[in-house]
């Protein structure tokens, strides 16, 4: 049951929702929005994918295994913490750009928080794609 | 409770001032490393090598850990890391069933004891003040106090069942399934060490309380007595070398209770976990080489090694404590102890050379008698040369052969450690002297005696052992709790889901219902503030869609008013002023929605199952469980604890997160170890999912 419909609209609303979802998380740190609820955007358009294309066409979309992104989000995470410790500083510390290190060099108010809510975001994605793909091919 | 636990509990303290030179500590890595060495030999070209070596390092870190810590907790953790790697070991031969047998016995006595130990120590953290060990060991306590004699008893459980102290030493020999190291291993220098170590760390604390200083006195004396005779009965090598064990243990228990005897329960601990390793590694040799482990059947070979002669004789010496090895002077301090303690009590004494010299018995017939069996002596008794076996020897390992050599060497080099300590006066040394020999004596005696009844005493044991000891008190009452297991499970999970629910309900609604109901002493103190219309609607509207999804015969129907019950409360919580909330809860419940239409799909149409008093029945459960929540619900958000913690969340997030979502700076920078955890605990959850759909596709592929 194809609905030209939802397909036509889903093709429509695919890269926006996506836009927004990374504005959502882009934004988080300073307005409502962060790596969870731009994760559950996100995840949000790929599940209207699937009902529009079906869910085994999800991974075509991701261009990946949803357990990959899970793994690299668990990873970036991690990785952000330990960007701590090459600074001789406690595990998880934040650290900015547009200070310490690199002040003055490159003066953008980005830090390592946003690394952390790529790591969030990512994982949501493949929590929430992998259930739902897992499902399908039952 | 668990406020006074945590400001002050710091995630890497876990030593504090014990780890500086603290002979215990070394002593466990030394015999971890030789006990990895002797694996990797004993395990040549067998799979179970991967299994057995990461596990004894884990099980040596732990007991690492457990002479270390000064957190109870910590303690406590790395108490139940013993037990715990102890059962995969013991394990290790999982195909057999006398091992999952064995196994699964040693965790459920330690692991009732470590229950009962870590309610001994909370008891004893939140009554003495403090949760470190070195502090408590330096204050005084009313002991008088009925509390104090629950935290003993509660203690002395943990420790009695680790140990192996009667009467909970029946898994101590079972263990013995176990492959030479970790029963070796086990056996030397961690499990059952365990319990005797907690003894010594707590004796400043405890040891002018009767109640202690009685029971300890009595159960490790009768287990050491126990154990002494026990050995006597075993042809096993290794059953009979963890009856030994077992005396021992009981000895260093028996010496720990007090400061005094501190120094007697650390020499023995080292010495006894040194000659003890390597006895059972050497086991572990003639048990490889020879295919045999009984010590009848062993007499009968002639093939026995030179090599092996001579390391047994060794370890024999080592044992029984010959001049310049460990065990000397750990007798030394014992016969200096008991000088002490019983105030030259010399039916104390007699007694103590008396066990001395059934443990020289034992280690005799251990270590020596098994190889001295000749082909010409036997040849002289039967006359014939039958039922002699020329097996073939078997090649070990290099690495097999070295470690107990090693410890054997070490057993003598530790000596200037612990002569260092000797502080035995020059009217003792002839009683020291007395003792010695009058052991010496009195083993030879008894070896001969006992000798012309080996065969009779042999069978007594096994009799004993398999229809007293295992079938009556242990396989009874296991089958006695399973019974108990199986009624209580038919009851509560009887295998349906809805059961499960309402089970589950009722549990919470007791649980929280309870203590809300003795605990809060307040709640609903605010004044309601004036409730605008349009929120008057969307609540409406979000009872209603509740309303809906309970009563409606399409599923979809359902799924779709929880979603829409959802929508309503993020717009509520738009309303007030928390747009992350609404943001997460309204993209939740849209995945929510389509996540079960996928799921519910398949499923067959709603039918009635449910009679009409069921439906009440569960109608008012809910009715009850809602109201319960919304009484908590209440009850918090008017209960403003902690508006210090408020405070400098909002005060800092500006100047040191240099964000201004509050929300999300707490998410990612200020609590992002939590929020770590949470996306480690999701990504696990959808692995778990993700199996379980698996298993499920490819069952039905299966059957297809």
């Amino acid at each position: 049951m194809r609905s030209i419909i939802l397909i036509s609209i889903t093709r429509l609303m695919m890269p926006m929702l996506l836009m927004v979802s990374l504005f959502l998380l882009l934004r988080g740190h300073d307005a409502p929005g962060g790596g969870f609820i731009g994760g559950l955007m996100a995840s949000a358009a790929f599940c209207l994918y699937g009902l529009a294309f079906g869910f085994q066409k999800i991974k075509s979309v991701l261009h990946t295994d949803p357990r990959v992104i899970l793994g690299l989000g668990l990873l970036t995470s991690l990785c952000s913490g330990f960007l701590g410790y090459l600074m001789h500083k406690p595990f998880l510390t934040a650290l900015w750009f547009d200070e310490g290190f690199f002040n003055g060099v490159i003066n953008l108010h980005v830090g390592s928080p946003l690394l952390f809510d790529i790591g969030v975001y990512l994982v949501v994605v493949g929590v929430v794609t992998g259930i739902v793909i897992a499902h399908a091919e039952d | 409770m668990v406020q006074n636990i945590f400001p002050n509990f710091n995630y890497f303290d876990i030593t504090g001032p014990r780890i500086e030179n603290n002979p215990l500590f070394q002593f466990v890595l030394f015999i971890t490393a030789c006990t990895v060495i002797y694996g990797w030999g004993y395990f040549e070209n067998s799979s179970k090598r991967n299994y057995v070596l990461p596990l004894l390092i884990l099980f040596g870190l732990s007991m690492a850990g457990l002479v270390i810590a000064n957190h109870l907790l910590w303690l406590y953790f790395f108490w139940e890391c013993t037990s715990v790697f102890s059962y995969l070991l013991i394990g290790t031969y999982y195909e057999k069933k006398e091992s999952r047998e064995s196994s699964l016995q040693a965790l459920f006595i330690t692991g009732a004891g470590g229950l009962s130990l870590l309610l001994g120590l909370l008891l004893l953290g939140e009554h003495s003040g403090s949760y470190y060990l070195s502090e408590i060991q330096l204050q005084h306590f009313n002991l008088e106090e009925p509390i104090w004699s629950t935290i003993v008893v509660l203690l002395l459980f943990g420790i009695i069942t680790k140990s192996g102290l009667l009467p909970f030493q029946g898994w101590l020999p079972n263990a013995m399934v176990a492959p030479a190291p970790v029963s070796g291993f086990l056996h030397s220098a961690t499990l059952v060490k365990a319990g005797v170590i907690l003894i010594t760390f707590l004796a400043p604390v405890f040891q002018e309380m009767p109640l202690w200083e009685n029971s300890i006195l009595l159960l490790a004396g009768l287990t050491a007595w126990y154990g002494a005779f026990m050995a006597l009965l075993q042809n096993d090598l290794k059953k009979a070398l963890a009856y030994t064990t077992s005396a021992t243990i009981g000895l260093i228990g028996f010496a720990s209770w007090t400061e005094a005897g501190n120094l007697v329960a650390f020499s023995w601990i080292l010495a006894h976990g040194l000659y003890k390793s390597a006895s059972f590694y050497f086991v572990g040799i003639i048990e490889k080489k020879y295919e045999s482990r009984n010590i009848l059947k062993l007499r009968k070979l002639f093939s026995i090694e030179f090599f092996d002669k001579i390391i047994g004789f060794s370890l024999f010496f080592c044992c029984i404590g010959i001049p310049f090895t460990a065990s000397y002077y750990a007798k030394k301090h014992l016969v200096d102890f008991y000088l002490n303690l019983f105030q030259q009590n010399y039916y104390a004494f007699v007694l103590c050379t008396i066990w001395q010299s059934l443990m020289l018995i034992n280690y005799f017939r251990i270590l020596v008698f098994p190889y001295i069996g000749t082909r010409e002596r036997y040849q002289a008794m039967h006359e014939s040369a039958e039922g002699f076996q020329e097996k073939s020897v078997k090649t070990i390992s290099i690495w097999m052969k070295v470690i107990p050599v090693v410890l054997a060497i070490s057993s003598v080099l530790s000596t200037f450690k612990l002569s260092q300590r000797v502080t035995i006066h020059a009217s003792d040394v002839g009683i020291w002297e007395y003792f010695t020999v009058a052991v010496y004596g009195l083993f030879t005696l008894l070896f001969f005696m006992f000798y012309r009844y080996h065969h009779f005493v042999n069978a007594l044991g096994k009799k004993l052992y398999t229809e007293i000891l295992w079938k009556w008190c242990y396989k009874n009452k296991l089958r006695m709790i399973e019974k108990i297991a199986i009624m209580q499970t038919n009851i509560v999970q009887n295998g349906y889901l809805r059961y499960y629910l309402t089970m589950f309900v009722v549990a919470t609604i007791l649980l929280l219902g309870g203590s809300i109901y003795f605990y809060s002493e307040t709640f609903i103190r605010k004044p309601v503030t004036e409730i605008l219309i349009y929120e008057l609607i969307i609540v409406a509207m979000i009872i209603i869609a509740a309303f809906m999804s309970t009563i409606t015969r399409s599923r979809m129907a359902s799924i779709v008013s929880l979603g829409a019950v959802g929508m309503g409360c993020s717009v509520l919580y738009l309303f007030y002023s928390a747009p992350d909330l609404a943001m997460t809860q309204f993209l939740t419940d849209t995945l929510i929605v389509v996540v079960m239409a996928l799921l519910f799909y398949d499923l067959p149409r709603y039918s009635r199952l449910s009679s009409k008093t069921d439906k009440i029945r569960d109608g008012i459960i809910a009715c009850i469980f809602g109201g319960v929540i919304s009484i908590l619900v209440l009850s918090v958000t008017d209960a403003q604890i902690y508006t210090e913690v408020m405070d400098t969340m909002l005060k800092k997030t500006i100047p040191e997160a240099r964000g201004h979502n509050v929300v999300n700076v707490i998410l990612a920078d200020f609590r992002a170890i939590d929020t770590l955890g949470e996306i480690s605990v999701l990504t696990t959850a959808a692995i778990g999912m993700y199996g379980l759909l698996r298993i499920r596709t490819k069952k039905g592929g299966d059957e297809s």
